[in-house]
């Protein structure tokens, strides 16, 4: 039996990156981000989303990407393991479905000390769509830290 | 009063025992022993929680009755139907008093009778006690009935411990032993019903014992009471594996034999009871494994219930009635200010039509009469006559001025009376509403609290224990159970208070000969008291044993690195006490097995300090030590003054700040490079927040300084902030699980226009102050 599985796809940069669909929660925007003192830049700040306050994550800090002065107010929330948080985005892309098998070669834009962050990439429609492994960076040092 | 539903429950359940019309006894013990029993046993666990004891006690001398003997008499059905159909009487009655009477006096000989009878053939019985096979539990078949047991058997554990205690004093009591017996046997039931074999069998068996003793087949004994703690304390096990999501099947098999050897009424063999004695220190120790740890992962994780008085709820579906009154009266309101707009647009409509029939008349006059009389006076060529021509017409205009505007003022009156009318009774709403919303807010806050009793009660279990074991004397005295507490603020409290305790029993009380070698009586006393103050619960534990030396602490803290001898020297024995709190810090000489737990005081601090309270020793020689904890009510709501440090905004707890100044720029002093102020002749350091927080600081152009003074174990600091928006009362919202644990920041809040804010760990900020005005006062000395 072939296994479809679809993503949400958004851009970082110009780069396409995905998400299992089921670990994620909502898309919102416009929420006013507070930041957090003594945290690294990866940690963009946290939002009052309807009365829960949920810690949004900057990946392109996390992912060492090149900073652009974006003005997207988009977040991703995601929601896995009884964790809640937000990734902010440059641009929310769609749902791709695919059944494909993903890929070692990460993009070259993406260091081989942060290669533990994805699960791996995909080609959707002759671009690559780097796969983010939401469990693997829950447990990694970055994200641990603060527990 | 009980409720419809509780009668119903009772009623589906004798249903389910009735096979048709008629009660049947079932044929076999299989049959019996299970749905039958089953049912038998739920009817009686809910008589005992609305507390008709001696109906539940009826019932189960009925099923004593009939499990004694292995066959099935005509007789005895006789009885068990009559029975059955008289206590439908008392679900008739709804539990009239005169009922259940009735039926208590008819039956209670019945049963009792055959009881004696009874006592022989148990010992029969017994043997096959033996071999008791535990199945594998499966948690997922009753994981949604887990909250509920989990808290019910937290309870039940607590009272037996007291009622233990209780009855060790006063053996004689048959009302705690009554109220023991139901506990274990509720216990049986709950666990029967979560089908968890482990604790049913140890429910069981003290239940048997327990019964025994009631029935005056056995009499108790320090021995006894032994073996039942013990139990106690597998149980407490068995639960704390269920909590913490672990296999709850322990070994049982050590306990399972001690309390058969009760209940075959053998004397423990000697070798035995050697071995106990011995294995008393491991017994704590696994006691220690059986108190609840609040700080566990797993715990939080456990969606947790409370117990709510019927009374708390009550009040809120009161304020909830009431604002649903004022909703109709705001519809209503509504409704009026709508029709007031219709009669807005109405006077409008005509004021325009009239307008429109004032600028027409005007027109005509203008241009038909007068422009005709003009042509007239050419005629005639009187001026006299115009003037009074145009008089007339002025007048005609007048007239019609004088006409709409006191017809539309008369109008715009009434229209203004019923709207001021309806804008009072808004603001009289909205004002009610907003009382009702602080009410609303109060109660549901209330709902959080519970007695502390819940942890004085396992008090008197530590203080037995530790007095055994040490051979002391203790006399434990409570004050203020009633006094109610956050229920997360009473289970964080636990560690801090049995490690509190402990050290009392330790350290604090000496041995009956020493303490009559200092001419003090030969039990200590530990005194655990609670009590409101001020929006603050203030909790003292205090004894009147040897108390703590400044000294020997000086002493163990220069041995152990903490401080160095100069330091020693210049401190002050209130300073030296306060060591106690500092990690790694132990004043026992020796680690003794009850309180040498590598965990201090410095845990009891941190666990204080999370609930925004804290902790003062005062102690003297010989005298004793009291331990004052003082805390917030709840920990869900509190007040703070927001501030501004570097445009953002924080919250500062309004307990942490002793004073706020405002400061002249020349009135704060540099010494070397750290800064100071005096404040009546004290010289104190002052530190800007935003240094401590890391935060950008803006340029410095004030004049002026806004200083919040902090005071904390005697020592004072100032902090200097931007500016200061407000005060106000917040709730406290937790950062989620993924940002638990950020430096100098203990919780967040959500403010009316939705912005999150934080607020600020003081105690962390305080100590971060502190290190960096000693580090550049050391540097402005070198």
């Amino acid at each position: 039996m072939i296994e479809i599985k679809k993503y949400i796809c958004f851009k970082l940069n110009e780069q396409l990156f995905g998400i299992p669909i089921e670990q994620i929660k909502e898309v919102v925007s416009n929420l006013e981000i507070t930041p957090v003192i003594h945290t690294p830049d990866y940690i963009k700040g946290v939002i009052n989303l309807r009365g829960e306050i949920v810690v949004v994550f900057d990946f392109k800090s996390l992912f060492l990407l090149k900073k652009n002065n974006s003005l997207s107010e988009k977040i991703i929330i995601v929601y896995y393991d009884n964790k809640t948080f937000g990734i902010i985005i440059d641009e929310m892309i769609g749902i791709y479905s695919s059944d494909e098998n993903l890929s070692n070669t990460l993009p070259p834009t993406l260091s081989e000390e942060v290669k533990n962050y994805f699960s791996g990439v995909l080609i959707y429609q002759k671009k690559p769509v780097t796969i983010i492994n939401i469990p693997n960076i829950l447990n990694s040092e970055a994200v641990k830290r603060f527990e | 009063m009980v409720s419809e539903n509780y009668i119903n429950e009772i009623k589906d359940l004798l249903k389910t025992i009735k096979k048709g019309e008629k009660y049947q006894i079932p044929k076999n013990k299989e049959e019996f022993n299970s749905i039958f029993l089953y049912c038998i046993e739920t009817i009686i666990g809910m008589l005992y929680i609305k507390d008709y004891n001696e109906l539940g006690d009826l019932i189960l001398n009925l099923i004593k009755y009939f499990q004694n003997e292995n066959n099935y008499k005509e007789e005895k059905l006789k009885i068990f139907t009559e029975f059955f159909n008289d206590f439908e009487k008392v679900l008739e009655t709804k539990f009239s008093e005169e009922q259940i009477r009735i039926q208590i006096i008819k039956y209670k000989d019945t049963f009792q009778k055959k009881e004696e009878v009874k006592g022989k053939e148990e010992t029969k019985k017994i043997e096959q006690y033996e071999e008791i096979e535990i199945k594998e539990w499966d948690r997922a078949a009753n994981e949604n009935l887990l909250g509920d047991f989990i808290e019910e058997t937290k309870e039940i554990i607590d009272n037996l411990e007291k009622s233990f205690i209780n009855l060790e004093n006063d053996a004689e009591n048959m009302e705690v032993l009554n109220s023991i017996f139901r506990a274990m046997h509720t216990l049986k039931g709950n666990s029967a019903a979560i089908d968890l074999q482990v604790l049913n069998t140890l429910a069981h068996k003290s239940e048997n014992i327990l019964d025994k003793v009631r029935m005056q087949e056995l009499k108790i004994d320090s021995n006894i009471f032994d073996i039942l703690f013990e139990c106690v304390d597998y149980i407490k096990r068995i639960l704390n594996k269920i909590i913490e999501k672990e296999n709850p099947n322990i070994d049982i098999s050590l306990i399972v034999k001690k309390l058969n050897s009760i209940l075959e009424k053998k004397p423990i063999e000697v070798e035995e009871a050697e071995a106990k004695i011995e294995t008393k220190k491991e017994i704590l120790e696994k006691k220690e494994s059986a108190e609840p740890k609040a700080g566990k992962k797993e715990v939080e994780q456990l969606t947790t219930s409370i117990r709510v008085n019927i009374k708390k709820l009550d009040t809120i579906m009161n304020l909830v009635g009431e604002i649903i009154i004022d909703k109709i009266r705001f519809n209503k309101d509504i409704m009026k200010f709508y029709e007031l707009s219709e009669m807005l647009k109405i006077i409008l409509n005509e004021l325009e039509i009239n307008k429109e029939e004032y600028i027409h008349t005007i027109n005509r006059i203008k241009n038909e009469d007068i422009s005709r009389h003009i042509k007239d006076m050419n005629k005639t060529g009187s001026l006299f006559k115009i003037q009074k021509i145009i008089n007339e017409q002025l007048e005609k205009i007048d007239a019609l001025n004088i006409k709409s505007i006191s017809m539309y003022n008369e109008k715009l009156k009434s229209f203004e009376e019923i709207f001021n009318d309806n804008l009072q009774q808004a603001m009289y709403l909205d004002e009610h509403l907003n009382l009702i919303i602080k009410e609303l807010r109060e109660s549901v806050m209330q709902l959080r609290l519970v007695p502390i009793a819940q942890l004085f009660d396992k008090m008197p279990r530590i203080i037995r224990d530790n007095a055994k074991l040490l051979k002391k004397k203790i006399k434990l005295e409570i004050i203020g159970s009633e006094v109610e507490l956050d229920k997360t603020v009473i289970e964080k409290l636990n560690d801090p208070f049995v490690h509190i305790l402990r050290n009392s029993a330790d350290h604090g009380i000496e041995t009956p000969e020493e303490r009559i070698k200092k001419g003090k009586p030969e039990e200590g006393i530990v005194r655990i008291k609670a009590e409101h103050k001020n929006n603050q619960a203030i909790i003292t534990i205090e004894d009147d044993g040897k108390g703590i030396d400044p000294e020997k602490i000086k002493e163990s803290a220069i041995k152990k690195n903490i401080i160095t001898p100069e330091q020693a020297k210049n401190m002050s024995d209130e300073e030296a006490i306060e060591l106690i709190f500092l990690p790694g810090f132990s004043s026992a000489e020796k680690v003794t097995e009850i309180s040498g737990r590598g965990v201090g005081m410095d845990v009891v601090l941190t666990n204080i300090k999370q609930l925004n309270g804290s902790i003062k020793v005062t102690s003297e020689i010989d005298k004793g030590t009291i331990m004052k904890i003082i805390l917030p009510l709840t920990i869900s709501l509190i007040n703070v003054q927001i501030v501004e440090i570097s445009k953002r905004l924080f919250a500062i707890p309004l307990t942490f700040i002793k004073e706020t100044i405002t400061l002249e720029k020349n009135e704060i002093k540099e010494i070397g490079s750290s800064t100071v102020m005096k404040l009546r002749g004290e010289i104190i350091p002052v530190i800007r927040l935003s240094k401590i927080l890391e935060i950008n600081n803006i340029e410095d152009n004030n004049e002026r300084y806004i200083v919040n003074i902090i005071e904390m174990s005697d020592k004072k600091i100032g902090l200097i902030i931007d500016k200061i928006i407000g005060h106000q009362e917040i709730v406290i919202k937790s950062l989620g699980n993924i940002l638990k644990n950020i430096k100098h920041i203990s919780g967040a809040t959500i403010l009316g226009e939705g912005t999150v804010i934080f607020i600020l760990d003081i105690m962390g900020i305080f100590n971060t102050a502190k290190s960096i005005t000693e580090r550049s006062k050391n540097l402005g000395v070198a």
